[in-house]
C-alpha cells in the first residue's frame, strides 16, 4: 500500500458489531441551505458516548431503519464528542429520509471509517484548503483543529467555491475563521444581484496569491472535476504530489473494504481513503471511467 | 500387515470401498458431507452420503460458452471438472440476513446469529482450494474479519481431489494452482482406476482416519499418479502467460481491446457469479408496508451491475466498456496489490459460462498486441 | 479624473512586468496612468471601442454581459494584479465584449492601448513580450470559462438504476 496515512478504527468488542449499527438519537437538526442540513447525533449507549472518537476526514455509515445506509463525512469539532455532526445533502431515498428526521428519532451509526486528513503531520507548513460545495464539511474538523493550534501552522488559506451564493455553506462561520487568521477566499460560479464577492471557479483562486511550494500542503474536497483542477493548479505551482491530499467519494456500502463497491484501482476508498495523497492516486485518477 | 502410522504428509492407498467409511465418520462428527452430483445435466454441489452419489462414469466437456456432461466410458468417480457452482456459496452465502429491526415506539434491533453449519467439502479441486485461499485473504483480514465467513471456514473439512483430467477451459497450470493440491486441505485424493491415493493434509484429516487400516501407497502407484498429473499439465484446455501481469493490464487501461470486448459483453454478470474468487456484495433492506419492521440482508453483487458504481451525481462506470475493464483489471491486475496474489485461479468457469463466448485467456493475449510496456 | 502618471520604477516591482527590460518599462510607463475608481463605476461598456488595457491594483472589478430579458449577468471578477480588457490589444475584438463594473472602490493601472500597439509595432521584442502576456491572460480566462461552463456543482436528476 502506498498510502502513508494511518487508519483510526473503532475497537469493536466483536467482529459482529462491525456489521450491525449502534443506535443514536437525533440531538439537533440544523437546516443549512436548501436541500442541506446538519444532523447532530448522540449515541444511546452512555459508554459509547464516552468512547467514540474520530479523526478529521473520516465518515460514518448512517442507517435509517427501513431505508438503508448513507456514507456521510463527520463535520463536527473533536472538542465536543458528545454530539457528532453530519452535514447531509438530500439526493436519494436515505438522505431524503434524513431530511424528515425529528429530534429524538433513532439513527443507526457504523464508524468511523477511513483515513484522515494528516493535519497533525503538517505542523509548520502553509496549508491551503480547497473546497467546493458539499466538500467543505469534511474539511471543517481540520479548520477547527488549525484554529485550536494556530501557532503550529504557517499561512492558512481556505479557498471555497459553490455554484451560487445561495449554495455556500457555513457562511456565518467565515468571520470567526478570518479572526483566527485564516484567509477565507470565497467564490461562486454564478452570481446573483446581491453578490459583491468573487465570481469564478474555485481552482482559479490559485491565481490570486503566491505560494511557497517547498513549504505548502494542499487539502481538497469537492466534485471530482473540481479536485482535478485544484490538483492541476497546485502541481503547476510545484506543490509536491505527496503533499496534495484529496478526499474522494464512491458508492460506499460496507465501510470496511469488503463489499468492493468503492474501489478505484487497487484502493478501497472506505479503507485506503477517503483521504489520499495524490501521489498514490495519480496513475488511476485521470483514467476516464476507471 | 501392520497398521500404517499416519502423520501430516503421509500418503496411503485408500481402497474405493473404504471411502464411505470416511464419509460416515465425518457425519458422525457433525459435518454435513457435500460433494459433486449431476442434476439437470450439470455438476452441482449437493449433500452426498456415499461414493455412489458421486458422478461415476461421467466427464464434462467445456469450451467458450459450452458445457456438457457426457459419459466417460470408465468407472471413475471424479473425471468431471467443476460446474457453474463453486464452493464460495458455503462460506459466503448468496443471501444472508444481517439483522432485523422493529419499531414499537422506538426501534429495536436484533442481530441474526445462527449456528454456523459444519460442511465437509468432498471433491474440492486444487484450483478451488486456491480460490478459497484467495477469498480467505479478502474476508479474513487483520483490520476486518467477516464473522460469518470466519465461522463457516473454521468449521469446514476439505477433501481435495487432484485433477488428472482437466477440462476444456482449465488453465490451473498457467496460474500455478493445480493440477495437484499443494496444501490447505485436510485430506487429498488422487483417483486411479482401482484405488485412491490418499494424502493427509492436517491433524483433522489424520484424526478422521484413526483406526482405519491403511497401506502406504507403493512406489508404482505414486508413479502412476505423477505421470497422470504430468499428462494433465500438458492437456490443459487453455493457457495464460502471466509473467507480465499485473503491469500488462495497468499500463494499458486505454487499449482498444476494451472497446472491442465491450461490443460483445452483455454485462450479464455470469462470469462474476460463477467465479470462485469474486467477493463483491450489496446490502438490501426489506421493509414491511407499515414501515415498522425491516430486515437488512447481504446479497452477492457484481461489478457488472449498473447500480454497482452509481452514486449521487451519476455513475462512475456508465457503460460496459468501463465495467468489463474494471472486472479484468481487478481480477488479473489490482488484486495483486490488494492481496499479494492474482485473483484468478484458472478454473475456466468464466470462459465456459459466458453466453457470448468471451475468453479471458484470449483477452489477455489481445492486450499484449500493441501493448504499452 | 484623478489619474496619476507612472514611472518605470513603479512598474518594475509588479510581478506582471517582471520580465521586461528597464527600457521597455520606460516606454510603457510613458503611456500609463493610475486611475482610482469608485463602487459601481463602469470602466468600460460592452460595445465600446477599445481604449485602455487595464491592470487592477486594488479593489475588484466584475465582468458582466447583458442578455435581453435576463438583464445583466456577472460572469467573472478580476482581482488585484490581474489584467482587464485584453481585447484592447487585438483586432478580432475591436469592440469590448463585456462591461467592466467596479464591485467596490479601488485603483487601476490604465495603459493607452493604441499607443501600446504602436510601440509594439516599432519594437518587436516588446511586442512579443506584451502579446505573450496577453496570450497567457486569454488562456487563463478560457480555462476559467470552460470550467464555469462545466457547471461542476450541478446534480443529475436520475434515480439509481435497479440491479
Amino acid at each position: 500500500m502506498t498510502t502513508p496515512i494511518a487508519t483510526h478504527r473503532p475497537a469493536a468488542a466483536s467482529a459482529e458489531e462491525l456489521l450491525a449499527p449502534s443506535l443514536a438519537e437525533v440531538a439537533e437538526f440544523q437546516p443549512e441551505i436548501e436541500n442541506i442540513a446538519t444532523i447532530w447525533l448522540r449515541f444511546k449507549d452512555p459508554a459509547l458516548r464516552k468512547s467514540y472518537t474520530f479523526q478529521p476526514g473520516q465518515f460514518n455509515m448512517l442507517y435509517l431503519p427501513g431505508y438503508g445506509e448513507a456514507a456521510i463525512s463527520i463535520c463536527s469539532d473533536l472538542k465536543n464528542l458528545d454530539r457528532i455532526g453530519h452535514t447531509v445533502r438530500y439526493t436519494g431515498n436515505v438522505t431524503r429520509a434524513i431530511s424528515r428526521l425529528k429530534i429524538g428519532d433513532t439513527v443507526g451509526v457504523r464508524g468511523p471509517f477511513g483515513t484522515h486528513w494528516p493535519i497533525e503531520q503538517l505542523e509548520g507548513k502553509d496549508i491551503i484548503l480547497a473546497a467546493g460545495g458539499i466538500g467543505l464539511p469534511p474539511l471543517r474538523p481540520v479548520i477547527n483543529h488549525i484554529i485550536q493550534n494556530r501557532a503550529k501552522y504557517g499561512k492558512v488559506i481556505l479557498l471555497y467555491g459553490a455554484r451560487s451564493p445561495a449554495d455556500l455553506l457555513y457562511t456565518p462561520q467565515f468571520e470567526e475563521w478570518r479572526k483566527a487568521d485564516i484567509d477565507v477566499q470565497v467564490t461562486v460560479d454564478r452570481a446573483d444581484d446581491t453578490w459583491k464577492g468573487q465570481v469564478g471557479v474555485v481552482s482559479m483562486l490559485f491565481y490570486h496569491f503566491r505560494l511557497n511550494a517547498a513549504n505548502t500542503a494542499v487539502m481538497t474536497c469537492g466534485p471530482e472535476i473540481m479536485i482535478r483542477f485544484v490538483v492541476f493548479e497546485a502541481l503547476a505551482r510545484r506543490v509536491p504530489l505527496d503533499r496534495i491530499f484529496v478526499s474522494l467519494e464512491r458508492n460506499m456500502k460496507c465501510g470496511q473494504g469488503s463489499c468492493g463497491h468503492c474501489q478505484i484501482g487497487p484502493f478501497f476508498i472506505c479503507k485506503d481513503g477517503p483521504v489520499f495523497p495524490f501521489s498514490a492516486l495519480e496513475p488511476y485518477f485521470s483514467v476516464e471511467e476507471f | 500387515m501392520a497398521e500404517m502410522q499416519l502423520h501430516v504428509g503421509s500418503t496411503a492407498a485408500l481402497p474405493k470401498a473404504q471411502f464411505d467409511t470416511i464419509l460416515a465418520r465425518l457425519r458422525e462428527k457433525g459435518w454435513q458431507t457435500v460433494g459433486p452430483q449431476i442434476r439437470d445435466d450439470a455438476v452441482v454441489y449437493a449433500p452426498v452420503t456415499t461414493l455412489a452419489d458421486m458422478p461415476q462414469g461421467f466427464t464434462s466437456e467445456e469450451n467458450t460458452g459450452q458445457y456438457r456432461v457426457v459419459k466417460s466410458g470408465n468407472a471413475r468417480y471424479f473425471d468431471i471438472t467443476p460446474g457453474a457452482q463453486s464452493w464460495k456459496q458455503f462460506f459466503f452465502p448468496p443471501r444472508l440476513s444481517l439483522f432485523t429491526a422493529r419499531k414499537n415506539g422506538d426501534w429495536k434491533m436484533r442481530n441474526v446469529s445462527e449456528p454456523s453449519p459444519r460442511i465437509a467439502m468432498i471433491g474440492v479441486r486444487p484450483c478451488e482450494i486456491a480460490a478459497i485461499n484467495v477469498q480467505d485473504l479478502a474476508f479474513l483480514r487483520e483490520d476486518f474479519t467477516d464473522p460469518v465467513y470466519r465461522n463457516r471456514r473454521k468449521n469446514a473439512f476439505i477433501v481435495a481431489v487432484n485433477c488428472l483430467h482437466p477440462g476444456g477451459t482449465c488453465f490451473c497450470d498457467s496460474m500455478g494452482t493445480g493440477p495437484k493440491a499443494a496444501g490447505n486441505f485436510d485430506l487429498a485424493l488422487t483417483e486411479l482406476d482401482d484405488v485412491f491415493i490418499l494424502e493427509v493434509g492436517s491433524e483433522s484429516g489424520k484424526d478422521i482416519l484413526s483406526g482405519l487400516t491403511l497401506q502406504p501407497a507403493d512406489a508404482s502407484l505414486l508413479q502412476k499418479a505423477e505421470q497422470g498429473l504430468a499428462a494433465a499439465r500438458e492437456k490443459m484446455g487453455r493457457r495464460m502467460d502471466i509473467r507480465d501481469l499485473p503491469d500488462l493490464i495497468l499500463k494499458n487501461l486505454d487499449h482498444p481491446e476494451w472497446a472491442a470486448v465491450a461490443k460483445r459483453c452483455m454485462s450479464c454478470a455470469s462470469c462474476t457469479l460463477v467465479c470462485p474468487t469474486c467477493f463483491c456484495w450489496d446490502t438490501q433492506d426489506h421493509t414491511s408496508l407499515s414501515g415498522n419492521e425491516t430486515e437488512r440482508e447481504r446479497v452477492w453483487d457484481s461489478c457488472f451491475n449498473p447500480g454497482y458504481s452509481y452514486q449521487a451525481g451519476g455513475n462512475t462506470r456508465p457503460n460496459t466498456r468501463s465495467r468489463y475493464r474494471q472486472w479484468l483489471s481487478h481480477k488479473l491486475g489490482t488484486w495483486k496489490e490488494q492481496y499479494g496474489v492474482l485473483g484468478c485461479v484458472g478454473c475456466g468457469r468464466c470462459i465456459t459460462w459466458c453466453p457470448v463466448k468471451i475468453d479471458i485467456t484470449e483477452e489477455i493475449a489481445a492486450l499484449r498486441k500493441e501493448a504499452r510496456s | 479624473m484623478g489619474s496619476v502618471p507612472v514611472t518605470a520604477s513603479m512598474l518594475c516591482s509588479m510581478p506582471i512586468f517582471s520580465d521586461l527590460t528597464d527600457q521597455h518599462l520606460g516606454v510603457i510607463a510613458a503611456i500609463t496612468a493610475i486611475q482610482p475608481f469608485s463602487e459601481g463605476q463602469e470602466l468600460f461598456h460592452e460595445g465600446d471601442a477599445r481604449g485602455f488595457l487595464y491592470i487592477v491594483l486594488e479593489g475588484r472589478v466584475a465582468l458582466e454581459m447583458h442578455i435581453p430579458n435576463r438583464g445583466r449577468l456577472r460572469i467573472l471578477t478580476v482581482e488585484p494584479q490581474e489584467v482587464l480588457g485584453w481585447s484592447s490589444v487585438l483586432e478580432v475584438t475591436s469592440k469590448r465584449t463585456v462591461t467592466a463594473c467596479a464591485v467596490c472602490s479601488g485603483k487601476i493601472l490604465a495603459i493607452d492601448a493604441a499607443k501600446l500597439h504602436q510601440a509594439c509595432e516599432k519594437d518587436p521584442v516588446l511586442g512579443y513580450a506584451v502579446m505573450h502576456h496577453v496570450a497567457n491572460v486569454i488562456a487563463g480566462r478560457l480555462l476559467a470559462t470552460r470550467l464555469q461552463l462545466l457547471d461542476m456543482f450541478s446534480q443529475p436528476s436520475s434515480e439509481a438504476p435497479h440491479g
